[in-house]
């Protein structure tokens, strides 16, 4: 009997992947011929201006993502299987702030930049800003890597050298792939989103998408206008897709071990990415104690953070079965199939949102434009390659004798139900919580799509931002964070207990 | 029962199967040994329909095989690295074959010294145990032909002699034709008179072993 149930369900996500991650995109491709194309190509080359600000995002993206890189790795490297408390520690921490969007970085850097002769304005400390953002993504990732690492090569190592060499030759080169992955990871997620360089006073790339949009409500010039930062995007794809493996290896066993040298880079990251929370704690208990912006804020916001919540879950259910059908295919997949998971990655949030909006907003029997429905729509259209991704790294962990030893004994639907799904699910979750975390925190899309009294939090905060950090918005961002950390720690235990 | 002719394949740019030709009756037992990566799992691997061979047919029951799917084939496999589903208990994993094992599940699981553990999950039980339980899931089914991959390994040497008697009482049972992949030459000594090795991609008969 022909493994028809699997097949079937296997394409049925790939379409539903279609609709949800590529429809939108596709959409402006729909749209462009009805525009003038040389007026469109003229566009699509950008002049001196826009070739600058192109420039400047690309360095931004690349000089942010290296930052996060050398953070997350360094700690990563240092904190691996030691069962100290400051090595758990440091994971939790980073597992806790992996969610925490970059403008609430930005939020709590702003009164230390401030105090700098610049204000803080400029390219470096918006860089700097959503490097440590993204560093938690970069430690999550090398540390995924390394597991596939037997502990003793380490302790082999050890025996013959000093740390730093062990550092040097072998854990570097085994987590050289990782690194490059999180920094292609960390590139595509700043590329495309313009919120922290707007709040340091720079234009990103993105934004003049988004301002362009704003102003003509022309989905086709939002298309021309994003090509060279989509070109940009596809090239960053390339080390995502040739080093995604490294980090979805089987584990090489689980023997903790003695903690390597370097305590103090360890506590410094930590301490740097989990510091946005103790300033917002500072700012809402520097006003009054007990602290009564809390308490005025959270039903002020009441309704936003409902929406937010309930977005990001829809989001996060409807991610669950397509990651884990879509999931199948990417394990499998060659190299075009891979890219067609992953494209949508390197699309800005606005593009999406100009995308959705030129889909749904006609005259239908049911359209979700205007409703709440957008709001998971967009999040879906930006996110959903990241949570089959996560579903589709589980699957390539698993030990293929397990799926053999199905194949040989039972037939195809029985392999599939009773083994296939319940070894693939867990991967599927943690895909889905990454989905609801990120989906949580998005701007770019949101901004343009956000129906009439359906505002979210993040949209709350980041309005607040703009007219300075006060002791509400550090009360609705705490709340922001604790929604979005817990999501990101439920995921990590599910993942850490079943792996 | 089980009849290979002119079987090959390479692996990482070296032939290991180099035309290898063997035939297994009905309630026959075959050993086949060599050093570590002879090839000795692949070709068990071929049979069972995991791998393809560049060359060369495998028949099952007088029939060729070589578009059927691995559970069409009616084998009772074990593998060398046990593959017990973590999320099933012992029970579950022996039954999963169907009907026929369902109904023996605890009945091999006795038989292995399981029984008071079937309820448990393969991440609770050693590594001998999880080693019979994978045994009691090939033998479950009664299938009339069995591939057995290093399925004494890890195991104490009492346990060894008792395993290895009741695969060959099932066998007989069963009138199954058994292709046994055992790394040492004292396992294969414990089972049967026909052992082969596998060298340079070859099989040779080796020297018969009288018990």
């Amino acid at each position: 009997m022909a493994g028809w149930l699997p097949r079937i369900l296997s394409g049925l996500g790939c379409v539903l992947f279609m609709a949800l991650s590529w429809a939108p995109l596709a959409a402006w491709v729909a749209a462009a011929p009805a525009g003038d194309v040389m007026e469109g190509i003229r566009l699509a080359v950008p002049d001196a201006r826009r070739g600058q600000v192109l420039l400047e995002t690309v360095l931004y993206a690349a000089g942010s993502s290296a930052l996060a890189v050398m953070i997350g790795a360094g700690g990563a490297a240092y904190c691996w299987r030691c069962s100290t408390p400051l090595a758990g520690g440091a994971s939790a921490a980073a597992v806790a702030a992996l969610p925490f969007p970059a403008y609430l970085h930005a939020l709590a850097w702003l009164p230390v930049f401030a105090a700098l002769p610049s204000r803080g304005a400029g390219w470096i400390t918006a860089g700097w800003v959503q490097g440590l953002a993204l560093s938690p993504m970069a430690f999550l990732l090398v540390r995924t890597s390394l597991e596939r690492m037997d502990a003793r090569w380490i302790d082999a190592a050890r025996v013959f050298g000093p740390d730093r060499r062990l550092l040097a030759r072998v854990l570097t080169p085994t987590l050289g792939g990782a690194a490059l992955a999180a920094f292609s990871m960390a590139f595509l997620l700043t590329a495309g989103d313009p919120a922290v360089a707007s709040l340091f006073s720079r234009n990103a790339f993105a934004m003049e998408i988004f301002a362009d949009f704003s102003a003509t409500h022309d989905a086709a010039r939002a298309l021309w206008l994003s090509t060279p930062l989509i070109l940009v995007g596809l090239v960053a794809l390339e080390p995502l897709r040739r080093y995604w493996p490294n980090i979805a290896q089987r584990p090489g066993g689980n023997r903790s071990m003695q903690p390597l040298a370097g305590v103090p880079y360890l506590a410094a990251g930590a301490v740097l990415t989990v510091l946005p929370v103790l300033m917002l704690l500072v700012a809402v208990l520097r006003q009054s104690w007990p602290p009564r912006a809390f308490w005025a804020a959270v039903p002020l916001s009441g309704r936003d953070a409902l929406t937010s919540a309930g977005s990001a879950a829809a989001a996060g259910l409807i991610a669950l079965p397509v990651s884990l059908l879509a999931g199948r295919v990417v394990w499998r997949a060659s190299k075009l199939g891979w890219w067609w998971m992953t494209a949508p990655l390197a699309a800005p949030g606005a593009l999406a949102g100009a995308g959705l909006i030129w889909l749904w907003n006609r005259e239908l029997w049911w359209t979700p434009y205007g409703t709440f429905w957008m709001l998971p729509l967009a999040a879906l259209a930006r996110y959903l390659p990241v949570g089959i991704l996560v579903a589709a790294a589980w699957r390539s962990r698993l030990d293929p004798a397990l799926l053999e030893a199905a194949a040989v004994l039972g037939p195809p639907w029985q392999a599939f139900v009773k083994v296939e799904v319940p070894l693939a699910a867990p991967g599927a979750v943690v895909g889905a919580v990454a989905v609801f975390a990120l989906a949580l925190a998005e701007l770019p899309a949101t901004l343009l799509i956000s129906p009439p009294g359906s505002g979210t939090l993040s949209l709350r905060i980041y309005n607040y931002l703009h007219y300075g950090a006060s002791s509400s918005v550090a009360a609705l961002s705490l709340c922001l964070m604790a929604g979005a950390g817990l999501a990101a720690c439920i995921a990590w235990r599910i993942w850490r207990r079943l792996a | 029962m089980i009849e290979l002719s002119g079987i090959r394949k390479t692996l990482g740019g070296r032939r290991v199967l180099d035309g290898v030709d063997l035939r297994v009756a009905a309630g026959e037992c075959v050993v086949l040994t060599g050093d570590s990566g002879a090839g000795k799992s692949t070709l068990l691997r071929i049979v069972a329909g995991l791998e393809a061979a560049e060359d060369g047919h495998v028949k099952l029951r007088g029939v060729d095989v070589a578009t059927m799917a691995p559970h069409e084939r009616r084998l009772g496999v074990q593998f060398q690295e046990s593959a017990l589903w973590p999320h099933l208990t012992l029970e579950e994993n022996v039954a999963f074959s169907g009907k026929a094992a369902k109904g023996r599940a605890l009945q091999c699981l006795e038989r292995a010294g399981l029984r008071e553990l079937a309820g448990r999950r393969p991440g609770d039980v050693s590594g001998g145990e999880a080693r019979r339980a994978a045994l009691a899931r090939a033998l479950a089914a009664q299938c009339d032909i069995l591939l057995l991959d290093e399925p004494l390994t890890q195991l104490q040497p009492a346990a060894r002699l008792e395993m290895a008697a009741w695969i060959r009482e099932e066998q007989r049972a069963a009138g199954a034709a058994c292709l046994w992949v055992a790394h040492d030459a004292e396992e294969a000594a414990l089972l049967t008179p026909r052992i082969y090795v596998l060298a340079g991609g070859r099989l040779t008969e080796r020297e018969s072993v009288e018990r």
